[in-house]
């Protein structure tokens, strides 16, 4: 009896479990929706902060940088790299009277067997916070490698955003400041040297009214001047202004106001427009290669190594 | 005995060198301990849920709100746009601009139809947070007298007053009510075949504006493949050097498409059929939802990842066989009480496979972007005749260089 009973619970209990009820309510999916938005917002949260863990890592000036513990050395190595980039190119300027906070959430890389599994490897954070940190704020999520280069991109982004909006329109991006300066300079060159507009050569053959328009700082008299410079050239005039101002370039660039670029450049320079478009001209055409891709050494290096190649191939067929 | 030995020796030292870069590095050289995160994995799994979740809010309270509203339309007239829980002076130009155009180029429907195109704040259901597949789909109630057709999608609403839609949703979504007022309700064949389906593979109105010649979606082979070539190979990129993995992904046969697809674009024409009936079988994915709504793929599609399995049609077929075929024939087929591929042999006089292998080798020979593997492989051998000739008359010609320079130097003592 008693088993007949059991069997009857289990079947009772398998009829019941077997088909889940349709749930066609829109009242029941919206609950949970509301219900999982609030999971989700509260868990998403929780990770973004995690302020808990961090622990100061250094500090310099203005600047602080915290870090989750087992990136603090890492952390204290960036905070150097990064105050000293600030400080040539930037000066004390900050992006917001306020401060800033720029957060970094990271994790090293993974192998291709592990990208897809939900997982972070070796997870961390790091924290750069200017001021009391309450103006701008910026959260990434990055590769540990990869951290350094963030920095400047979200501390450029903010600083590219404080500037008038004639200054913003006329660089159309920020400079590309996490690039390796020689590589930055020849990449610039390199576009200055291979344009093929009209006002582009005649900016190499040292005109300046040309330089100035391909520079998008005057306007052309020409009636078919050609194409201009691309922004990352402009952003390499702006950092070659900044570099020979000196200190509070930045300051002295951003505060000219609402003026014509040329003005703001020159009063970041302390140079006078047209002295400033030469030299930088001057500048940038001096680093291109003065040399021809193969010289002399080289070339008598690949032919004795080929005439060496041939003779033991021709003789080689003594011993065959 | 020593040479057996040295030669299990090096067989070994072979295999170990074969093995040895399969294995994961999971520990770090300076013995950094692997930690799983398992909150961004909580993260991801409450994600899917939260999808889930208010797909299905959106879905059941969009439909009801539209079986509603087309208690209020007039059979036959051009479908208004209706924006649903937007603030007063909200307008869209776009679907306003889009609807006008399809209802023109369907020129005088046929049928009546109760047709509206409904745009719904997405923001309704947000909650704060960004919204993941918003509901774009259409309900067809058939149960009064006339039909009713509504297409619903998502919009966005800009401090302006504008409200942002995609215009190839609208297009979508107005695709079954366009061939609805164009032939009516279909017959049990095709009426089966479609709902069982959700309409996925009528979602294109390129029958009304594209000439026959026309290869829809840039050539993009006839079933959807499971994974892209390029996202292989960004993800191989990494261990295989020198571009191993493209190499390989171009030269090999279009697994992804799965087999039955295989076989058709080879000339198989019960395959060909077979990919198009068997969509209905597949559509066994219980979901929950009404069954007179329109669900994309994935909603209702069978999980079958497996070589054997087969893939989704492609979401043009119907539109393409009008195009290609005319609309009387179509008009046969569409209203056909036989099943579905008896319907189409008694319509166009040619089998269903047969019109539908020439149709995805049009299709196939039509593509060739770069992440699709290679047009020319399909299965077998690959190499054009003129190859092996080639490379036999060069090694001949070098032989013969050899034995000649050889000969000239030889040393006699």
């Amino acid at each position: 009896m008693s088993r007949a009973r059991a069997c009857a619970a289990i079947a009772a209990l398998l009829l019941g479990t077997a088909h889940r009820v349709p749930a066609q309510s829109v009242t029941a999916w919206r609950d949970s929706t509301l219900a999982l938005t609030a999971r989700y917002s509260a868990l998403r949260d929780s990770i973004g902060r995690a302020d808990s863990t961090l622990a100061e890592a250094g500090r310099r000036g203005d600047l602080a940088m915290a870090s989750t513990l087992p990136q603090r050395q890492f952390a204290a190595r960036l905070l150097e790299d990064f105050a000293e980039l600030r400080q040539r190119r930037f000066g004390e300027a900050l992006p917001d009277d306020r401060g800033f906070r720029i957060s970094v959430r990271t994790f090293e890389s993974r192998s291709v067997f592990e990208r897809f599994d939900g997982r972070d490897r070796n997870p961390g954070k790091v924290q750069l916070t200017g001021l009391s940190g309450s103006g701008r704020d910026v959260e990434r999520y990055e590769r540990v490698d990869r951290v350094y280069s963030i920095l400047v991109q979200a501390y450029t982004e903010m600083m590219f955003e404080s500037l008038p909006v004639t200054l913003r329109k006329w660089l159309e991006f920020r400079p590309p400041l996490e690039m390796e300066e020689t590589n930055r300079r020849y990449v610039a060159m390199y576009s200055v040297a291979t344009g093929v507009g009209r006002a582009e050569r005649g900016c190499i053959d040292s005109h300046i009214a040309d330089c100035a328009y391909v520079l998008r700082l005057r306007e052309s008299t020409d009636s078919a001047p050609g194409g201009t410079y691309p922004p990352f050239v402009r952003a390499d005039l702006l950092l070659f202004a900044l570099d020979r101002g000196g200190d509070s370039a930045w300051i002295r660039f951003r505060n000219a106001g609402d003026v014509l670029p040329i003005e703001a450049l020159a009063a970041a320079s302390r140079l006078e427009p047209d002295s400033l478009i030469l030299a930088w001209r001057r500048d940038i055409l001096g680093l291109r290669p003065t040399e021809g891709v193969l010289d002399g050494r080289g070339l008598l290096l690949a032919l004795g190594w080929g005439a060496l190649f041939l003779a033991g191939a021709l003789g080689v067929s003594k011993w065959v | 005995m020593g040479l057996i030995v040295k030669r299990i020796g090096f067989a070994a030292a072979v295999i170990l060198a074969l093995l040895l870069p399969l294995v994961q590095d999971r520990t770090r050289s300076d013995g950094a301990e692997f930690v799983e995160s398992a909150s961004s994995a909580r993260l991801g799994e409450l994600q899917r849920r939260l999808t889930s979740a208010r797909f299905r809010w959106t879905v059941l309270a969009e439909r009801d709100a539209a079986l509603a509203l087309a208690e209020t339309l007039a059979p036959g007239s051009a479908p208004p746009v209706l924006l649903r829980g937007f603030p007063s002076g909200a307008h869209s130009a776009l679907a306003v601009e889009e609807t006008a155009r399809w209802w023109r180029a369907l020129g005088e429907p046929a049928f009546q139809v109760k047709a509206a195109m409904v745009v719904y704040n997405d923001k309704a259901y947000s909650n704060g947070l960004r919204n993941w597949n918003s509901y774009a789909g259409t309900v067809i109630e058939r149960a009064s007298g006339a039909v009713a057709c509504l297409a619903l999608l998502p919009g966005t609403h800009h401090p302006d007053g504008r409200v942002h839609v995609m215009k190839s949703q609208v297009s979508s979504t107005m695709a079954p009510c366009l061939l609805l007022a164009r032939f009516g309700l279909p017959g049990n064949g095709m009426g089966s075949w479609l709902d069982k389906t959700r309409w996925s593979f009528a979602e294109s109105n390129g029958w009304l504006v594209r000439p026959r010649s026309f290869v829809e979606a840039d050539g993009r082979p006839p079933w959807g493949p499971r994974f892209e070539a390029l996202y292989l190979e960004s993800t191989f990129r990494g261990p295989l050097p020198f571009g191993v993995y493209l190499m390989a992904a171009e030269l090999s046969p279009p697994y992804m498409l799965g087999a039955p697809a295989l076989h058709c674009l080879l000339g198989d024409a019960a395959a060909c059929a077979a990919g198009v009936t068997s969509m209905a079988d597949v559509s066994s994915r219980p979901n929950e939802l009404p069954t007179d709504i329109t669900l994309p793929l994935h909603r209702w599609q069978a999980a079958g990842s497996g070589i054997l399995d087969h893939q989704s049609l492609a979401t043009w077929w119907v539109s393409d066989l009008i195009r290609d075929q005319g609309t009387e024939k179509f008009v046969a087929f569409w209203k056909s009480d036989l099943s579905l591929e008896e319907g189409f042999r008694a319509a166009y006089g040619q089998g269903l496979g047969e019109w539908t292998r020439d149709w995805a080798r049009r299709q196939w020979n039509a593509g060739g972007g770069r992440t699709e593997p290679r047009r020319q492989v399909l299965l077998g051998v690959t190499l054009r005749p003129s190859w092996p000739l080639l490379v036999l008359f060069w090694s001949l010609v070098a032989l013969v260089v050899a034995s000649g320079v050889a000969r000239r130097r030889q040393v006699t003592v």
